[in-house]
């Protein structure tokens, strides 16, 4: 048999037995208190920096810059970051997840209180109130339950990147997940995969009833605060920190290295294009199977579960999974952005589908087309536009996350830079590092592009 | 949905968790001694339970809390060892000689075994290849790269071959542990991988791979490995406890604890016995 | 009436339409009777139900009373490939947003003959249109004026352009009868002539018959021979033209 097939069969079935569940725990607890320590730090120190921009306060708009900054680089990479300055565990994770999830934040809220209504602002200000007096009475009130809506999205996000994290020495469930791979107890590893999933949509219905009944906020401080205390940095090794990271300067690649430097981001940009291509091959039926004005219930529901499964295992899991079962290498990479990609551009298609304006289609049906030929002429030209703007998106997220899914092996900068960080050569780590900010930078600038080109209109939920 | 301002409730709530943490901090006096293990046979909830009885002792010997702990990486480890969060560490060669380079840690103890270490070359059973130069044009994983049998003597014994990995082979991997190196190569994902000679054998007397599918084609020259230190600022008493306590195992009364590390006997490690290993790293540009 | 013994092609007899199952009636027994080649202006205020009468007509809507006759069967509750079969035979023209606009012009005209192509061809002609099919969608533009917008993009097109689109769609069709739903409303009262002229040119030309609603009584007078007043879900003769001016030239009067 295919090597393929009995490795992917090695997983089957899932291991479950009561002792593993409850050693579990202290995983799950270490993922969760990393999460919601790091983003009770983002939410306080974004806020302010949000409503300082909103109010065009002295400062604001530097400060937002700034935080914005760390989302340049890829959560992952921030975290074997920071376990190199601050050691192990869920204290660099923690780290790494607050700083990358502060920028994020910062500029959502930002973004967020600018879009407030002019009038009852301009009404405030015109009684002489000051910025704080504003934001307080005006742009808070006014924005609160798109803050809520968008931030917890956000926490929803951290919770998947605190296994990511974990992943290369931040701790918790990640850690483990690495661990049961390393150790061949891959029908563990399916388990932890599967309490992933549980976690993420548990999170998502609490998100739920958090957007229904607000007054929930008022829990998230105390417990916030906690979880820094128990999952935080038990130390900082401010004085090695600082060493180690000036040891990081200044970059340098060896000639060898410069040599295979054009190969490597070659071989990154190609993981990020044969991912999203295999996305965008699958999408297509499997959004039509699941748009609700074109296929059957029957075939919609159980299709749509499928797209929210593949979506809800993060690129780097599959990653994790996929090297075991394809080997390490660029195929692996690709197929795991492929795998995640799919999950999201199936339901974005899927809507695309079921957004697209009826009296078109509905003129050509009352020419007693089939529906086929309904599809190909109305439906689907009508869909276009939306799909590829999405596809294209898809292609720059893939570009970031193609850097990212190569720190756990998958071939490219991404293998470089991790090669580079496990051997201590952390010059040319830092050089990596360099070239996979501006890989980043590029694939942002792709995006801001395309979004100008294609208006909101297309993305809007 | 107005969030409505601070009620007196609320402040309750609030006032009343972060009292709790404060009494919780009290508690939280902190003399743990933490050990680290470089994750080369994998890490995992039950792996460190599987290590329960080697805690036990050591906390007992020590007269300290122990905690043992698997990172993710070989370099998690040194780096740990570096900024502090751990004071004592397994690590193999290479990792002891970063280790003891960068932060100038302390060789204690090793297995007799690791004086004269071997790293084993496999290969699937009917596979056409006998000799390290029919790995020519062929598929070939490595275990972690910071692996000193997984990577850095496999690697020199192909070149000490004729064989330059980076231009002879198809493709080489690092898999980031020996066990996933032995499942890559018995699931033919490669088609031949090098390993820890004890890893290996663990492995198929365990029956977590089929020992009928996989065959050793080449067994490299003597070589030091495994070593156990402590991070350099630590209490020296404390430094020969730890030693003593290992150098003190016997088959006859620590069977469980000797099982745990793979060996039967422990013997005093010095450094100068890797100035090979430095030589080798140096040579082939992995220190 | 003086042509009893033609056949009729569309009778309603006491059609009646519900807003879903056992909502309130859209159609409260309207009746009406075209025949061949005959041309009828619907008019009516907005709510009247014409808009209803024509989805009742091409089965987009389903009735809940009364019976649907068109080219002599009795096509009432028809579904599936029958009907196909009628809707191939009625073509519709609604008041705008009906064209595919991400389709160049031809396409959005060639869809006119999805009706009578097989699934096979109608994929080819999206990736492959044949000459002959550029032909003909080219042969039905200059029928209403605009053959140089063969390949033009159809977003770029203005309103009564679009509309010139959507009567070329129609044509290609080849139907029996033409549904045109407010078919100038949006347009500027001098276009909506010059598309009104055109479109009952045509089915005068080609002997097809059209049932138009319109919000202008005066354009109705003007291009209609017989005028039928729509109010509340009901379809009433209006007496001045009953079997009045049918015939006459279509001409602007002025």
């Amino acid at each position: 048999m295919d090597p393929f097939w009995t490795q992917l069969a090695a997983f089957f079935p899932p291991y479950v037995s009561a002792h593993y569940l409850l050693a579990l725990i202290g995983p799950v607890a270490e993922s969760l208190g990393m999460t919601v320590g790091a983003m009770f730090v983002a939410y306080l120190v974004s806020l302010p920096v949000g409503l300082a921009m909103a109010t065009e306060a002295p400062g604001g708009r530097a400060a937002q810059r700034f935080l914005a900054g760390f989302r340049a680089i890829p959560d992952l990479t921030l975290a074997i970051f920071c376990v190199v300055l601050f050691g192990l565990g869920s204290g660099a994770g923690m780290l790494a997840l607050a700083l990358y999830y502060m920028g994020a934040v910062a500029k959502m809220f930002g973004d967020l209180l600018r879009t407030a209504p002019a009038a009852p602002v301009a009404a405030l200000r015109a009684t002489g109130a000051n910025r704080a007096q504003i934001a307080l009475f005006g742009l808070l009130p006014l924005k609160s339950a798109d803050l809520l809506t968008y931030g917890s999205y956000e926490f929803e996000s951290a919770v998947r990147a605190s296994v990511i994290v974990g992943a290369v020495g931040g701790g918790g469930l990640g850690s483990e997940l690495v661990g049961t791979l390393a150790g061949l107890d891959y029908q563990r590893t399916t388990t932890l995969i599967i309490i992933l999933i549980l976690i993420v949509s548990g999170i998502d219905r609490l998100t739920v009833a958090l957007r229904r009944w607000p007054r929930l906020l008022w829990l998230f401080p105390p417990i916030g605060i906690a979880a820094l205390y128990f999952y935080g940095p038990h130390f900082l090794a401010l004085g090695h920190a600082a060493r180690t990271f000036a040891g990081m300067f200044p970059p340098t690649l060896s000639a060898r290295e410069w040599h295979r430097l054009p190969a490597l981001i070659g071989e990154t940009v190609g993981i990020a294009a044969a991912g999203t291509a295999f996305a965008v091959v699958f999408a297509l039926p499997l959004g039509l199977a699941s748009a609700r004005n074109i296929a059957p219930g029957w075939v919609a529901v159980p299709v749509r579960r499928l797209l929210e499964t593949l979506r809800s295992i993060p690129e780097v899991v599959w990653g994790l999974v996929l090297i075991v079962v394809a080997g390490v290498g660029p195929t692996a990479g690709a197929l795991a952005l492929g795998l995640h990609s799919l999950g999201c551009l199936g339901r974005l298609y899927a809507e695309s589908f079921e957004n697209v304006p009826r009296a078109p289609v509905v003129a050509l049906a009352a020419t007693g087309a089939g529906p086929i030929s309904v599809a190909g002429f109305a439906t689907f030209p009508l869909a276009l536009g939306p799909i590829a703007a999405h596809s294209l998106f898809r292609f720059e997220w893939n570009l970031r996350m193609a850097t990212v899914v190569g720190l756990i092996g998958a071939g490219g900068i991404g293998q470089a830079l991790y090669d580079a960080q496990q051997l201590m050569f952390y010059r040319p780590m830092m050089a990596y590092l360099l070239v996979t900010v501006a890989i980043v930078a590029a694939a942002d600038f792709l995006n801001e592009r395309t979004r100008a080109y294609f208006g909101w209109s297309y993305l809007a939920r | 949905m107005p969030l409505h301002p601070l009620s007196r409730r609320n402040l309750i709530v609030v006032g009343a968790a972060a009292l709790l943490t404060i009494v919780s901090g009290v508690s939280r006096a902190d003399d743990t001694i933490r050990i680290g293990m470089i994750p080369d046979a994998g890490a995992t909830q039950v792996s460190i339970d599987q290590k329960a009885p080697l805690q036990a002792y050591l906390a007992k010997e020590l007269g300290h809390p122990v905690k043992l702990v698997i990172p993710t990486s070989y370099n998690a480890t040194v780096e740990g060892l570096g900024n502090g969060s751990l004071d004592f560490a397994y690590l193999g060669g290479l990792t002891f000689v970063k280790a003891h380079g960068r932060y100038g840690v302390a060789p204690l103890v090793q297995r007799d075994i690791d004086k004269k270490f071997h790293s084993l070359f496999i290969t699937q059973a009917d596979s056409s290849i006998h000799a390290l130069a029919d790995l020519k044009g062929k598929t070939f994983a490595f275990g972690d790269i910071n692996s000193t049998s997984g990577h850095l003597m496999p690697y020199r014994a192909m070149v000490k071959a004729g064989i330059d990995p980076d231009k002879d082979l198809k493709w080489f991997r690092y898999t980031g542990s020996h066990a996933a190196t032995v499942q890559a190569v018995a699931a033919g994902v490669a088609e031949a991988g090098s390993v820890d000679e004890t890893v290996f054998r663990a492995l198929i007397a365990e029956n977590k791979v089929d020992g009928k599918k996989l065959r050793v084609f080449f067994t490299s020259p003597d070589f030091v490995d495994y070593v156990w230190v402590a991070r350099k600022d630590i209490d020296p008493a404390i430094q020969k406890k730890f030693a003593e306590a290992f150098l003190r195992l016997t088959p006859e009364h620590d069977a469980a604890i000797l099982a745990i590390l793979r060996g039967n006997k422990f013997v005093t490690a010095t450094a100068a016995e890797y100035d090979d290993i430095e030589d080798v790293a140096k040579r082939l540009a992995m220190f | 009436m003086a042509m009893a013994e033609t056949p009729a092609l569309l009778e309603l007899h006491e059609i009646e339409v519900r807003a879903g199952d056992g909502g309130a009636m859209l159609l409260c027994g309207a009746s009406l009777t075209v025949r061949p080649g005959e041309r009828v202006a619907i008019v009516g205020p907005s709510g009247a139900g014409k808009t209803t009468l024509f989805r009742a007509i091409n089965g987009t809507v389903p009735v809940s009373g009364g019976t649907i006759r068109f080219a002599g069967e009795d096509v009432t509750g028809d579904a599936g490939a029958a009907l196909r079969r009628l809707r191939r035979r009625i073509a519709v023209i609604a008041q705008k947003h009906d064209l595919v606009e991400p389709l160049q012009v031809h396409r959005n005209v060639m869809a006119g003959a999805l009706g009578r192509w097989s699934t096979g061809r109608a994929v080819r002609y999206l990736a492959w249109p044949s000459h002959a099919e550029f032909a003909e969608a080219e042969a039905a533009l200059a029928a209403v004026g605009i053959a140089h917008k063969l390949r033009a993009a159809t977003k770029s097109l203005s309103g009564g352009e679009q509309q010139r689109v959507a009567i070329a769609r129609a044509l290609i069709q080849e139907p029996m009868l033409i549904l045109a739903d407010e078919p100038v409303a949006s347009l500027d009262p001098r276009t909506a002539v010059d598309v009104l002229t055109l479109l009952c040119g045509l089915a005068e030309k080609r002997k097809v018959a059209l049932l138009c609603t319109l919000h202008q009584p005066e354009l109705a007078a003007r291009f209609f021979g017989r005028v039928v007043e729509m109010a509340h879900g009901v379809a009433t003769e209006r007496p001045a033209f009953a079997g009045g001016t049918r015939g006459t030239s279509l001409l602007p009067a002025a």
